[in-house]
């Protein structure tokens, strides 16, 4: 398979034909930088929309009106939940695979080079038009991220400029799929069978099935509100015969199946990190493959229990509570399979160990708040309430973000030669946990107590827990910046990391010296 | 762009074109399907 | 900051569950929430207590080797199989419970709710009270909101008009909305429904206490979506005939004849209550607007034209924008009122007075 002949005497033909400096970076084809440029993209997104969390919980820190109004307020959330999601926790999670797939699987490179280049230059002008729709006139899009109509009509041109990034970023993110199946499927290097793939590739196989099929659906759905505003349709505006929840549906039909598309790749990181660190084989690898692949599949078929307030037939939200409980299943089975990696192993806790820990209990947490929010009879208290807010940041923060921090450490010594230090990401680890925990375990209380979402000013009886939830974001917010450090420093120098600097450690990325070289495996090894 | 693009031998070539015109036509349906259900329906 | 956390704390009343619930349904919600925190948190403690033993027992400072083992077929079965049961205990309460909360058959009284951007309009269909129908505002003044006034004990949750109903009797909700969707939620009583315009979904609450339940919107609806509150009192059925009586006598009293013919002095306060009521979250009290999301009123082109377009857009709205239709908020001398309100205010000076006969004649 994959056999390139005669290899390594066309690498040599171009070595040395780079442009240098800055278009280097806008012109390159390769894996390793073009997965560089995804990290570094989405750690600045994942800053700006930082900014605004700080803005939002700088508001709620007392009750009253003290930093925006709430019309910016609201942009602000928008905004936050935008960025994050298709500019911060997607994007890192394709750099991740840009850089690993082809060191994991023994491929010289993806399989597209050129629209692997074009898939990352899509994303900069997607976030200008994001971030510079907070200056025009009316402001940025303030109708959450959901974008429900009809208050999605009464924007003004901010909205538009969200519904054009929409696009850009769902036409980039199905490239970048394209590109990663195709990879998975045709550049396996001899002997690398599908079933002896590292977990990661499965899940980001797995993944880009699931935004190949529910992208184009996002698409559809800002497209008809585009035509809802401009052209006189009336899809989604009951006086012209068309109807408001069916947006919903379709916004859900792709939302839930999106929840998944960024938590799935956090499982094939932990997957990579806890064996590494157990110094044991990852516990049942052939049923977290089953396990990954029946949640991803029924993420298509428990939509509404985003909507159990709408009003649908009672027979619906059964079905709905039904097929959600039963994703509880796959999910604990892969948090069995991880703890029982960790059984009877030789646990040491280096940073990326403490990440991928501190994942594992957090998300849990995270996955039992939405057990408790699949009743839909809880649910209907809960919905649309700060249980919400505090479990979706549970799986989203503590789950996606922490195996992002954990794959980072991991995979640094690989990425700069040199080792991290240890000192400061343990630092990191320990304040992030510690400050994401009293930023949104308060907010379960929150939302119990009745204080709805998205509100810019609040009751007194909420006073006491939104001062906690603020300090403690602006905690976890200067934390990140200790990342950012330990980043830099790596970069720039430390002790020089060996070609497997983790013990532990399995997988062909760890064969190559480190820095891995520019250009990699360009004769395939072969797996026995 | 970049001439330095990873060497792959035509059979490759090929099969990776044939497997990603798949996923795109996968991808362009979802979006067609869409418009016939609910852009032919009336509005 | 420390300091007022600290005494924050003290302070406390914190809560750490649903608040205490009024109905009988909110009861089984309590319960059910109550016993799936319980399972939840034993399963956490089981799980994590397994992994915190390995962590601290399975290390290798403390010399620990690696086994070597790495799938169990016995083991993965009974992980996969004993969900399924937990799940399945969990699944029967919860199914009983959707059930008798979807149940809105025979109710005593009907109430139709109509979200609005923002406030809540009641409208009793059926039972005792029929044919009353009021709006009710967030009551809380702005200077409190801006922080120029200290906050009363019940900020943000206080409105002009109080839902008012009897205890111990069904009441069927109604809701809907006049422009985008709302949710009519007050979590005492264990109800939340969306108000979608356009459409009508039913939801019901039988209150066993008396009492006054507040509650807020709970979908995202604007700019003002923070300040439109629910109260609802619930009193003895001596007390809501007393009030019924007198809301209908306060109604008949305060209806007015359409065709009246009015002089500018007598409509132009009418008009301005009307304004701060409906027009200036928007539009503002002195006329500025927020532009460009919302114009100014003060020498706007529509408010010094022609009156039958000024007529035309109260009535119509604009649609794609957050201009409203008041067609069926606001009657026919309401109108004409706060259109004459607008044309002789601020440096608005038409003299021309708009009679509720004109705006008959526009609606037909």
């Amino acid at each position: 398979m994959a056999a390139i002949p005669g290899g390594a005497d066309h690498a040599h033909d171009h070595a040395h034909d780079q442009p240098s400096g800055i278009m280097r970076w806008v012109t390159t084809t390769n894996h390793k930088d073009i997965g560089s440029m995804y990290l570094w993209f989405s750690f600045a997104m994942f800053i700006v929309g930082g900014i605004m969390a700080l803005v939002i919980r700088a508001e709620l820190f007392e009750p009253g009106l003290q930093v925006v109004d709430p019309d910016r307020f609201n942009q602000m959330t928008t905004l936050h939940g935008l960025i994050m999601v298709f500019g911060a926790i997607m994007p890192a999670f394709v750099g991740f695979a840009n850089w690993m797939i082809p060191l994991m699987i023994g491929a010289s490179d993806m399989a597209f080079a050129r629209m692997n280049n074009w898939s990352f230059w899509l994303l900069p002008p997607a976030a200008i038009l994001l971030s510079t729709s907070l200056l025009v006139p009316g402001g940025a899009a303030a109708s959450g991220w959901t974008l429900y109509p009809p208050l999605t009509v009464q924007m003004g041109m901010g909205m538009d400029m969200a519904i054009f990034a929409v696009h850009i970023l769902g036409i980039s993110s199905i490239m970048g799929s394209i590109n990663i199946v195709t990879t998975i499927l045709n550049m396996r290097a001899p002997g690398m069978t599908l079933m002896k793939m590292p977990l990661f590739c499965w899940t980001w196989l797995i993944t880009a099935y699931l935004v190949i099929a529910v992208m184009p659906v996002l698409a559809g759905a800002v497209t008809m509100i585009l035509t809802d505003r401009h052209f006189g349709t009336s899809f989604f505006n009951a006086a012209g015969g068309g109807d408001p929840v069916l947006y919903q549906h379709i916004f859900w039909f792709f939302g839930h199946p999106e929840v998944y598309i960024i938590a799935i790749p956090a499982f094939g990181v932990v997957s990579q990190v806890i064996p590494a660190f157990s110094r044991k084989p990852l516990f049942g690898y052939a049923s977290m493959v089953y396990a990954t692949s029946s949640i991803a599949i029924l993420s298509f078929i428990v939509w509404a229990h985003h909507m159990y307030t709408v009003g649908m037939p009672v027979a619906g939200q059964l079905y709905f509570m039904f097929a959600t409980m039963l994703i509880a299943i796959p999910t604990g089975v892969k948090v069995f399979n991880w703890v029982a990696t960790m059984w009877r192993g030789s646990l040491t806790f280096e940073t990326p160990m403490l990440f991928s820990i501190g994942f594992l209990f957090l998300f849990t947490l995270g996955g039992f708040s939405g057990l408790v929010l699949s009743m839909t009879a809880v649910d209907v208290q809960l919905h649309d309430t700060y249980y919400v807010v505090a479990h979706f940041h549970y799986v989203m923060v503590a789950g996606a973000l922490f195996s992002a921090y954990a794959g980072a450490y991991y995979w640094l010594p690989k990425w700069t030669g040199h080792m991290y230090d240890e000192k400061l990401g343990k630092l990191h680890f320990w304040l992030s946990i510690v400050f994401f925990n009293m930023t949104f375990f308060v907010q379960h209380f929150l939302g119990l107590a009745g204080m709805p979402r998205r509100i810019p000013d609040y009751a007194l009886q909420f006073a006491e827990f939104n001062k906690i939830s603020s300090i403690g974001a602006f905690g976890f917010g200067i934390s990140q910046l200790v990342f950012l450090v330990v980043a830099l420093k790596c970069i720039r120098g430390g002790a020089k990391a060996s070609a497997k600097p983790w013990d532990g450690a399995e997988g062909l990325e760890w064969t190559v010296p480190s820095p891995a070289p520019h250009h990699t495996f360009e004769t395939p090894p072969v797996i026995k | 762009m970049n001439s330095r693009v990873t060497v792959m031998d035509d059979d490759l070539r090929r099969r990776n074109v044939r497997t990603a015109l798949w996923l795109a036509a996968a991808a362009v349906s979802v979006f067609v399907m869409f418009l016939l259900r609910y852009g032919m329906s009336g509005q | 900051m420390g300091l007022s956390l600290l005494s924050g704390l003290v302070r406390a009343e914190m809560k750490f569950n649903l608040q205490e619930p009024a109905t009988e349904l909110g009861h089984k919600v309590y319960d059910l929430h109550l016993m799936m925190t319980i399972v939840c948190g034993v399963i956490f403690v089981a799980v994590f207590g397994v992994m915190f033993w390995s962590v601290f027992v399975h290390r290798k400072s403390a010399g620990h080797k690696a086994a070597t083992f790495h799938e169990s077929t016995t083991v993965e079965i009974l992980w996969t199989i004993v969900p399924v049961f937990i799940l399945l205990g969990m699944a029967w309460p919860a199914t009983k419970t959707i059930l008798a909360m979807r149940d809105t058959s025979n109710p005593d009284i009907t109430i139709k709710v109509t979200g609005y951007q923002w406030k809540w309009g009641y409208d009793y269909l059926k039972g005792a009270g029929e044919g009353i129908s009021f709006v009710s505002n967030l009551s809380t003044p702005q200077p409190q909101i801006r922080n120029e006034a200290s906050k009363g004990g019940e900020y943000l949750l206080e409105v002009d008009n109080e839902l008012v109903v009897p205890v111990g009797k069904k009441i069927r909700v109604l809701t809907t909305a006049g422009d985008v969707i709302h949710a009519w939620w007050v979590p005492a009583l264990a109800v939340k429904q969306d108000a979608i315009p356009g459409f009508i979904r039913d939801t019901w609450f039988r209150a066993e206490r008396t009492g006054t339940f507040r509650g807020q919107c709970a979908e995202l609806c604007g700019k003002e979506h923070g300040y439109m509150p629910i109260v609802v009192k619930v009193v003895s059925e001596e007390d809501y005939a007393a009030w019924v009586d007198g809301k209908k006598k306060a109604m008949a009293a305060a209806a007015d004849d359409p065709n009246k013919v009015y002089a500018l002095p007598e409509l132009a306060p009418r008009g301005e209550k009307v304004f701060a009521a409906n027009c200036a979250a928007c539009h503002q009290a002195n006329g500025k607007g927020l532009p460009p999301a919302f114009p100014p009123l003060d020498g706007s082109k529509v408010v010094l034209g022609p009156q039958d377009e000024q007529i035309k857009v109260l009535l119509n709205g604009r649609p794609g924008t957050a201009m409203a239709s008041f067609k069926g908020r606001l009657s026919d001398t309401e109108l004409a009122a706060v259109i004459t309100y607008t044309r002789n205010s601020w440096s608005n000076a038409t003299g021309e007075v708009i009679q509720p006969s004109d705006i008959k004649m526009a609606r037909e």
